[in-house]
C-alpha cells in the first residue's frame, strides 16, 4: 500500500509503498531507515493528535484502520501525540481520545522533500477507519477533530469543475458530502447516493415531502447489524407532492459482517425486487484513495492520469452493481409507475451492453459517443477498452506499457501523427518514402552482342564452373539457343 | 435427463412463458442456441412452462423467428453437398439478417438487445449490437443526442473541455 508519512515539526511529507500488511513496527523501521533516526522515538498519528497504537505487534496497519493512500502523522518527540488511553480494549487497535492538547496549530506548509524529490501537495486528511467503537470515540471528539483537521483542508480542494474525464461522477458527490471523518458504511452509503443522484434521482425527506439535496447519515450510521432507509424520487415528481403521495423509491442498508447489502424498490411496493451486496473490503479502500486521489488531483494539473493511485476496474465494477442492480431498474420502475417518460432506450441497456456497443464501434466514433452526455463519458474512456482499441489501430502492446498508460490519450496523440504524416503524403508523393539507390540494369535486356563460340554455347545452359563470367553477362544463361541457329 | 433417443429429443418441445404471459412453443433443437434455456436443458429443468420475466411476447416471437431460422437442420438429415451451396445459403442468411434486424424500429431493437442478452444468443446479440454501432457510426455528438433522444448533462464549460479533449476525432 501507498502511504504519504508527514513530519509533525517541519510538515515535510514523505511518500512510500510498503506491503499490505506491514505492521506498525515495520513501518517505523522503513520510516527510521529514510529519515536516518531511531526507530524507537517515532510516534504515529492519523489525526495529528492522539498517538497510533497497535494491539499487538503482529497487526498490521489494515486493522488499525490505515487504507492506501492514506495520509499518516509522524513525530520524532515521543510526546507529540496523546498516548494516554481511557478505554481498555483488546479489540481496538487505535484508541483515540476527544483532548486537543497537543494540537499542532500550524498551517503545513509543503517543502519539496529533500529524500524523495517528489512534490507533494496539501491533502485533506483522509483518516479511514472500520471499528465501531473508533467511530464513536470519533463522534464524540468530532467537534475538536474538525477543527484541528480544519487547518489541513485546502480551501480550494472541494467542488473544483474540473474533473477527469475517466472519474466517475459520484467521485464529485463523495466530494461534496464527505467530511474528513468517515467510516467505511459511510462512504459506501455515499457513494450509492452519489449513484442515485448522477442517474437523475433527487434525495427526498419522506416525512415532510421536501427535496433533501444532501443527505444527512448520522456520523454513527450505520453500526454492524443496523439498518437504514433513504428516500428517492424523481425531480419531475414533486410538483404535486402536496397530498404527500409523492412517488418515490426508497433504498435500505443493512450491514451484516463485511456485506452492505441494499435493497432498493418503489416505496409503495412491500418486496425489496432489486438488491445489492457490496463487499465493504474490497469497495471501501478502494473508493477511499480515488476520494483521496481526486482531492489531490484538483490541485495539482493533472498532467498525467496515467499515475492514479486507485484500481480504475474496481471502480467500475462497483458503479456498474450499483448502477444495473439499483440505479436503473428503479429509474425504469418509478417511470413506469408515474407515467414519465423513460430515458432514452440508448441509456437504459444495461452497461454490459452500452460496452458491447461502444467495443464494436471505430475509436473516432467511440471519441464522440465520449462527447454525448456524462455517462457515456465515463463508458467512453474505459482504459481497457483504449487499449484494445489501440492494439487493433497501431498493432501491438507490450506487457510493461499494457498497465501503466492512458490508452486514449495515447491513441490520439498516435491518430494526429499519423494524419499529419498523411496530410504530408497529399501534398509531396515522395515524402516518407525510404529512399532506394537505382537498381542496376542490364544495358541490353533484348538483345546482347552474341558469342559464337560453338563450344560455349553448348556447355554453357549446364554450366561452366571452372569457368568465370564477369556478372553482367550473367542473362547469356537464358537464351544462349538464339544465337545458336543463325 | 434421459434422452433415449436423439431424434426423440430433437422433437421435444419447450414451453416459454412472456413476461406478459403469452406461451411459445419452440423445439429444443432450437431453443438450443439460447444460453440459458441450453443450460436448462443440461440440468433437466424444462419440465411445464418456462417463465422469461425480462421478455414481453413481441420480443419473444422476434426472438424465436431468428432461432427457427438459424437452427442447424442438418440434425434432421439434410446434408449441404456442396461448398458452392453452403457460401450461397450463408449470403442468403447475411441478407436475411441485415433485413431482420433493419426492419426493426429503435424500441424493438432496444428490447430485443435485452432479450437476447438475458437468455444468452450470442449470434443475435451481436448482431443487433451492431446495428446500433452502425447507427452511431460517423455521427456527431448532436446527431447521436438527437437520434437516441439523450439529454446532455453536461455544463457549458464541461462540453467544451470534453470536445477540446476528443478534438482529434473531429477533424
Amino acid at each position: 500500500m501507498k502511504l504519504r508519512l508527514r513530519s509533525i515539526q517541519s510538515g515535510e511529507t514523505l511518500r512510500i509503498q510498503i506491503p499490505s500488511l506491514s505492521t506498525l513496527q515495520q513501518l517505523q523501521q522503513i520510516l527510521s531507515q529514510t529519515i536516518s533516526s531511531s526507530p524507537s522515538s517515532l510516534r504515529f498519528s492519523l489525526n495529528r493528535r492522539d498517538e497510533l497504537h497497535a494491539p499487538s505487534p503482529q497487526a498490521s496497519l489494515q486493522t488499525l484502520g490505515v487504507a492506501s493512500g492514506d495520509l499518516i502523522y509522524y513525530s520524532l518527540d515521543p510526546t507529540a501525540f496523546v498516548s494516554e488511553t481511557l478505554v481498555e480494549n483488546q479489540n481496538v487497535g487505535n484508541i483515540q481520545q476527544p483532548i486537543s492538547g497537543k494540537a499542532d496549530n500550524s498551517q503545513d506548509f509543503e517543502t519539496p522533500d529533500a529524500k524523495s524529490s517528489e512534490q507533494e501537495t496539501p491533502v485533506q486528511d483522509s483518516e479511514f477507519k472500520e471499528n465501531p467503537i473508533q467511530e464513536t470515540l470519533n463522534f464524540e471528539g468530532n467537534q475538536e477533530t474538525l477543527e484541528v483537521c480544519g487547518m489541513d483542508i485546502d480551501g480550494g480542494s472541494v467542488d473544483l469543475p474540473s474533473e477527469k474525464s475517466s472519474e466517475p461522477h459520484f467521485l464529485r458527490v463523495l466530494r461534496e458530502e464527505l467530511g474528513d471523518d468517515f467510516s467505511a458504511h459511510k462512504l459506501l452509503v455515499i457513494a450509492v447516493h452519489g449513484i442515485l443522484l448522477e442517474s437523475g434521482f433527487a434525495g427526498f425527506d419522506k416525512v415532510s415531502g421536501m427535496r433533501m439535496d444532501r443527505i444527512r447519515i448520522p456520523d454513527r450510521f450505520p453500526s454492524t447489524n443496523s439498518a437504514m432507509s433513504l428516500w428517492y424520487t424523481l425531480p419531475e415528481l414533486f410538483n404535486n407532492s402536496s397530498d404527500n403521495s409523492t412517488e418515490c423509491i426508497v433504498l435500505k442498508f443493512h450491514c451484516i459482517g463485511d456485506l452492505i447489502n441494499v435493497y432498493g424498490s418503489l416505496a409503495k411496493d412491500d418486496p425489496w425486487l432489486h438488491k445489492v451486496f457490496l463487499n465493504k473490503i474490497k469497495f471501501a479502500p478502494v473508493i477511499a484513495s480515488a476520494w483521496a486521489d481526486s482531492n489531490q488531483k484538483d490541485v495539482v494539473d493533472d498532467k498525467d492520469e496515467s499515475k492514479k493511485l486507485y484500481p480504475e476496474n474496481e471502480m467500475f465494477e462497483f458503479w456498474k452493481m450499483v448502477k444495473d442492480g439499483l440505479a436503473l431498474p428503479l429509474l425504469i420502475d418509478i417511470c413506469e409507475r408515474t407515467g414519465l417518460n423513460l430515458p432514452a432506450c440508448m441509456m437504459r441497456l444495461p452497461t454490459e451492453l452500452k460496452i458491447k456497443i461502444l467495443e464494436s464501434l471505430h475509436a473516432v466514433d467511440i471519441a464522440k459517443m465520449g462527447c454525448v452526455c456524462t455517462e457515456m463519458r465515463y463508458l467512453a474512456s474505459n482504459n481497457d477498452l483504449w487499449k484494445q482499441k489501440y492494439a487493433g489501430e497501431f498493432g501491438g502492446v507490450s506487457d510493461v506499457e499494457a498497465t501503466m498508460s492512458n490508452w486514449k490519450r495515447r491513441f490520439a496523440m498516435h491518430w494526429d501523427a499519423n494524419k499529419k504524416r498523411k496530410r504530408i503524403h497529399m501534398f509531396n508523393p515522395f515524402a516518407g518514402r525510404p529512399f532506394y539507390p537505382p537498381a542496376r540494369r542490364d544495358p541490353y535486356p533484348f538483345w546482347y552482342p552474341l558469342n559464337r563460340d560453338p563450344e560455349y554455347m553448348v556447355q554453357e545452359p549446364f554450366g561452366r564452373p571452372d569457368r568465370q563470367f564477369p556478372r553482367s553477362q550473367g542473362r547469356r544463361n537464358f537464351s544462349p539457343i538464339c544465337g545458336w541457329r543463325v | 435427463m434421459s434422452t433415449p433417443s436423439s431424434s426423440v429429443f430433437s422433437y421435444r418441445v419447450l414451453k416459454l412463458k412472456s413476461s406478459d404471459g403469452e406461451i411459445f412453443e419452440v423445439k429444443q433443437t432450437v431453443a438450443v442456441q439460447s444460453g440459458v434455456l441450453k443450460q436448462m436443458m443440461e440440468d433437466g429443468c424444462t419440465e411445464g412452462e418456462i417463465p422469461l420475466n425480462n421478455v414481453d411476447s413481441p420480443t419473444l416471437a422476434k426472438i424465436i423467428e431468428w432461432c427457427n431460422k438459424h437452427h442447424d437442420d442438418d440434425v434432421e438429415g439434410r446434408v449441404l453437398s456442396q461448398e458452392k451451396e453452403k457460401e450461397k445459403e450463408k449470403a442468403d442468411m447475411k441478407r436475411w439478417e441485415s433485413e431482420f434486424i433493419d426492419a426493426l424500429n429503435r424500441d424493438e431493437l432496444y428490447f430485443l438487445l435485452i432479450g437476447s442478452n438475458y437468455m444468452n444468443i450470442k449470434e443475435l446479440l451481436d448482431c443487433a449490437a451492431q446495428k446500433v454501432a452502425g447507427m452511431v457510426k460517423g455521427k456527431t455528438p448532436e446527431a447521436i443526442r438527437e437520434m437516441f433522444n439523450i439529454q446532455s448533462d453536461f455544463t457549458e464549460e464541461e462540453e467544451k473541455a470534453i470536445r477540446k479533449e476528443n478534438q482529434w476525432a473531429f477533424n
